[in-house]
C-alpha cells in the first residue's frame, strides 16, 4: 500500500508588460492532494492496482475578479482580501488491471480520472507562440476533469519489446477563446472564454531493440483531439489546436566500438491545426480617415477554426559520441551533433500581409544547428 | 581500427563544419499559397459595403467580389438589381455608371445609388435586397435613434499649437496609451469631425472616432475599444461640423471585429482570428448599416473659446 500528500503554492501575475501598467489582477492559489493506492495479485496472472486521490484547489489571498452575466458581460467587480475565497474539490479514482504481468505476453486495462487546475490557452494562427496563457481555476473557470480509458498489450523479450496501447479520454471543462477574443491587456478575459468537452482517442505502437551493437526505438502514435465547445466559434465541434494525428519517431544507436557510437533520430509529425485566411473582402464604411493612416481595407476571410494545417514537421538529427574508456580518475565524453541535418524548413508562421504574386512569406527558426558537448566526471 | 576512427572523425568534422553554412536563427522565405490554403473553400459570392443614413441624400452601397489570396485586383459586381425597403416603401438603387441623376465624371462600376435622394427612418426596419446572378441576397437592419449632443456637454480636447494654427490635442487613454477624444459617450456611436476653411473652401480636415460600448463593472463605457485618431489641425477661419452616427449592436460587433482583424491586428497576439460577422444572407459578406445622424456645427473660434473656458 502506498499513500502520500502534496501541496503546491501557485502565484499568478498575468499581463506583465514593459510598456503599460498591468490591468489584470494577480492571483494566488494552493493546490493540494492526498492519495492512497494498493496492489493485489490473484492466482498469479491477475494483478490489480487500485487507489483514490483527493485533490483540492483553493484560490486565496488578495485578488480582483469579475462576475459575468449570461451574455458574458461583466456585471460586478469582486475584491478579495485574504483567506480562501473559492475552492474546488475532486475525487480521482484509478483502477489498473494487468494480466500476465512480468511475462512475455501481458495485457493491461485501466481507468483513471485526473483533475487539472491550470489550463493553457493559445491563439490559433501560429504553430508556436509565446502567448500560451496559463489560466488557473477560478470562479469563472472550472478545473479540467479527464476520464481516461486505456488498454495495452505488451510483448517483452530480453532483447526486443513491442507494445500496443489504445486509449480514449473524455475531458470536461475544456476551455477556449471565443472568436476575436482580445488576448492581451484585457481585464475581461474570463468573459471571452467558453468551456465544453474535449474528446481524445488514438493508439500507440512502440518497438524497442534493447541490446546488441545496433539498438533503437521505433514508435508511432495516431491521436485525435476534438473540442465540443458551444459559442466559442461558428461550429460547436472543431479540431483542438494540438490535434496532431500522426507522430513517428525513430531512434537508432550504433556502437562502432567501445569508444565510438553514432546516433540518428528522425521525427515526423502531422502539421498543427491553425486558422488561415482563404481570401479577403474589402469594405468598412466611415473609414476615410483611417485609410490615410495606413489602415488596410482588406479583411481576411477564414474557413472554420483550426481547419487549416501547417505542413508536416520532420527532421533528422545525427550525433557521434566519443566515449573513451574511463581512466583511473576521470571519465570523458564528447558528442558532436547536427540538428536538422537536411535543413528542413519547418514553418512557425505565415505573414499573410507579405505576399508576392502567388507566394506568401513564411518564417521559421533554426534550419541546421551544429552542436557539441563535452563532459567529464571524476570517478 | 585507427583508420576507421580517422574516417569517422573526418566525416563528422566535415559535416559539422559545413552545417555552419546553414545556421540561422530566423529565416524568411516564400511559399506557394496553394500549398497552404484551399481556394475552393471560399464560398462567398458577393461582398456588400455601405448603408443608409437619416440624412436626405443619395444613399449608396458597393458590391464587390471577394479576393483570393493570390489575387490583387478588386472586381466590382456590375449588373445587380438592388432595392431597399423601409417600412412599406420600396426604393430602387441604380448602378452609378447608368444613373440618370448623377453626372460625376468618374462614375463607378459596382456602386449602386438610390434613384432619388432618400433618408432612413429611425426605429424602422431597413431591408436591402440584391438580385445577382440568379440569386437573391438580403440584409436587414433597424436604425437606432441617435442621442443628440452639444459642445458644452462633451469633454473637449486640450488645445496646443500656435501661430496661425491651433491644434486640437487629444487625451491619452491611461489604460492602453491609445489616443482618443473623450466625449463621455453614453452609447456606441461614430463621431465624424469635419473641419472646413470658410475662406479657402478646399482646405479640409477630417477625423473619425468610434465609440464602442463596453460596459465595465460600474456600468460605465470603457474606452479600451476606442479608435485612435489623428490630430485635427484647424485655423480660426475654420468651421467645424461634427456628425454623430448611431450604430446597432450588430453593426458595433461588425466594426469591432473588422478593426480586430485589420487595424488593431498589429502583432502575433492581437486576437483570435475569425470571420467578421455579416447581416447579409448566405453566400454574402459585408454589412448593410442604418445610421441615424445628428449634426452640430461650430466655428473654430467658438470651439477654442469653449476649450479656453474649460481649461
Amino acid at each position: 500500500m502506498r499513500l502520500g500528500i502534496n501541496s503546491i503554492l501557485h502565484d499568478y501575475t498575468p499581463d506583465q508588460s514593459n510598456y503599460i501598467e498591468s490591468i489584470i489582477s494577480s492571483m494566488s492559489a494552493i493546490e493540494s492532494g492526498a492519495y492512497i493506492s494498493n496492489e493485489i495479485e490473484f492466482i498469479n496472472i491477475l494483478d490489480v492496482e487500485y487507489g483514490i486521490r483527493f485533490s483540492m484547489f483553493q484560490n486565496t489571498g488578495s485578488a480582483k475578479w469579475y462576475s459575468y452575466d449570461e451574455n458574458y458581460l461583466p456585471v460586478k467587480l469582486n475584491v478579495e482580501n485574504k483567506g480562501v475565497w473559492n475552492s474546488y474539490n475532486n475525487i480521482e479514482p484509478r483502477v489498473i488491471v494487468s494480466i500476465n504481468k512480468s511475462k512475455i505476453n501481458s495485457y493491461r486495462i485501466a481507468f483513471t480520472r485526473a483533475s487539472q487546475f491550470v489550463q493553457i490557452l493559445s491563439n490559433n494562427s501560429y504553430s508556436y507562440t509565446a502567448l500560451e496563457t496559463w489560466m488557473p481555476a477560478s470562479p469563472n473557470i472550472k478545473p479540467l476533469i479527464s476520464n481516461n480509458f486505456l488498454s495495452s498489450y505488451f510483448w517483452d523479450k530480453k532483447d526486443v519489446s513491442f507494445s500496443l496501447t489504445a486509449y480514449y479520454r473524455l475531458i470536461n471543462n475544456q476551455i477556449d477563446y471565443v472568436d476575436h477574443a482580445k488576448l492581451t491587456d484585457n481585464p475581461y478575459i474570463d468573459g471571452e472564454i467558453r468551456s465544453g468537452e474535449a474528446n481524445a482517442y488514438g493508439f500507440e505502437l512502440n518497438f524497442n531493440k534493447k541490446s546488441g551493437k545496433t539498438s533503437g526505438n521505433v514508435s508511432y502514435a495516431f491521436s485525435r483531439v476534438l473540442y465540443t465547445i458551444k459559442g466559442a466559434t461558428s461550429k460547436d465541434m472543431y479540431r483542438a489546436p494540438y490535434d496532431i494525428p500522426h507522430d513517428i519517431k525513430i531512434q537508432i544507436v550504433h556502437e562502432f566500438s567501445k569508444k565510438i557510437k553514432a546516433s540518428a533520430f528522425w521525427t515526423f509529425t502531422s502539421g498543427r491545426p491553425a486558422t488561415f485566411p482563404i481570401g479577403y473582402q474589402t469594405g468598412f464604411p466611415h473609414t476615410g480617415d483611417l485609410v490615410s493612416t495606413g489602415w488596410q481595407s482588406q479583411i481576411p476571410i477564414y474557413s472554420e477554426r483550426n481547419s487549416g494545417q501547417f505542413p508536416n514537421y520532420h527532421r533528422l538529427d545525427l550525433a557521434i559520441i566519443f566515449d573513451p574508456p574511463s581512466k583511473k580518475k576521470t571519465k570523458h565524453n564528447l558528442t558532436i551533433g547536427i540538428y536538422n541535418l537536411y535543413a528542413k524548413r519547418n514553418p512557425m508562421g505565415y505573414d499573410f500581409n507579405n505576399r508576392i504574386d502567388n507566394k506568401v512569406a513564411v518564417f521559421h527558426f533554426f534550419r541546421v544547428i551544429p552542436n557539441f558537448s563535452y563532459s567529464f566526471k571524476f570517478n | 581500427m585507427s583508420i576507421m576512427y580517422r574516417y569517422i572523425f573526418n566525416i563528422t568534422f566535415i559535416l559539422f563544419t559545413l552545417s555552419f553554412l546553414f545556421v540561422s536563427c530566423e529565416d524568411l522565405y516564400y511559399e506557394d499559397i496553394s500549398k497552404i490554403t484551399d481556394n475552393k473553400a471560399l464560398m462567398v459570392e458577393i461582398v456588400l459595403t455601405g448603408g443608409i443614413t437619416s440624412e436626405m441624400e443619395y444613399q449608396e452601397i458597393t458590391l464587390t467580389k471577394p479576393i483570393l489570396l493570390n489575387e490583387h485586383s478588386i472586381d466590382s459586381i456590375s449588373g445587380a438589381a438592388v432595392n431597399l425597403k423601409i417600412g412599406n416603401n420600396n426604393y430602387e438603387f441604380i448602378e452609378e455608371i447608368s444613373h440618370p441623376n448623377i453626372n460625376n465624371l468618374h462614375k463607378r462600376k459596382g456602386t449602386y445609388v438610390s434613384r432619388n435622394q432618400i433618408k432612413g427612418i429611425p426605429g424602422a426596419v431597413h431591408t436591402l435586397a440584391i438580385n445577382y446572378s440568379g440569386k437573391t441576397y438580403t440584409a436587414s437592419e433597424i436604425m437606432e435613434e441617435v442621442d443628440p449632443f452639444d459642445f458644452n456637454s462633451i469633454d473637449l480636447p486640450s488645445k496646443s499649437g500656435g501661430g496661425g494654427y491651433d491644434t486640437l490635442g487629444v487625451l491619452v487613454n491611461p489604460l492602453l496609451n491609445q489616443i482618443i477624444f473623450n466625449f463621455g459617450a453614453t452609447e456606441s456611436c461614430i463621431y465624424n469631425w469635419i473641419a472646413v476653411d470658410t475662406i479657402f473652401g478646399y482646405d479640409k480636415s477630417e477625423s473619425s472616432l468610434y465609440y464602442f460600448k463596453v460596459v465595465d463593472q460600474q456600468g460605465l463605457l470603457s474606452e479600451m475599444y476606442s479608435e485612435r485618431i489623428s490630430y485635427l489641425g484647424i485655423r480660426m477661419s475654420y468651421k467645424i461640423t461634427v456628425k454623430k452616427s448611431s450604430m446597432s449592436q450588430q453593426y458595433e460587433n461588425y466594426l469591432i471585429a473588422v478593426l480586430k482583424e485589420t487595424y488593431w491586428n498589429n502583432n502575433l497576439f492581437s486576437t483570435m482570428s475569425a470571420n467578421v460577422p455579416t447581416n447579409l444572407s448566405t453566400g454574402g459578406l459585408g454589412y448593410f448599416y442604418a445610421s441615424d445622424i445628428y449634426t452640430q456645427t461650430i466655428s473654430a473660434r467658438a470651439l477654442i473659446h469653449l476649450i479656453d473656458l474649460n481649461e
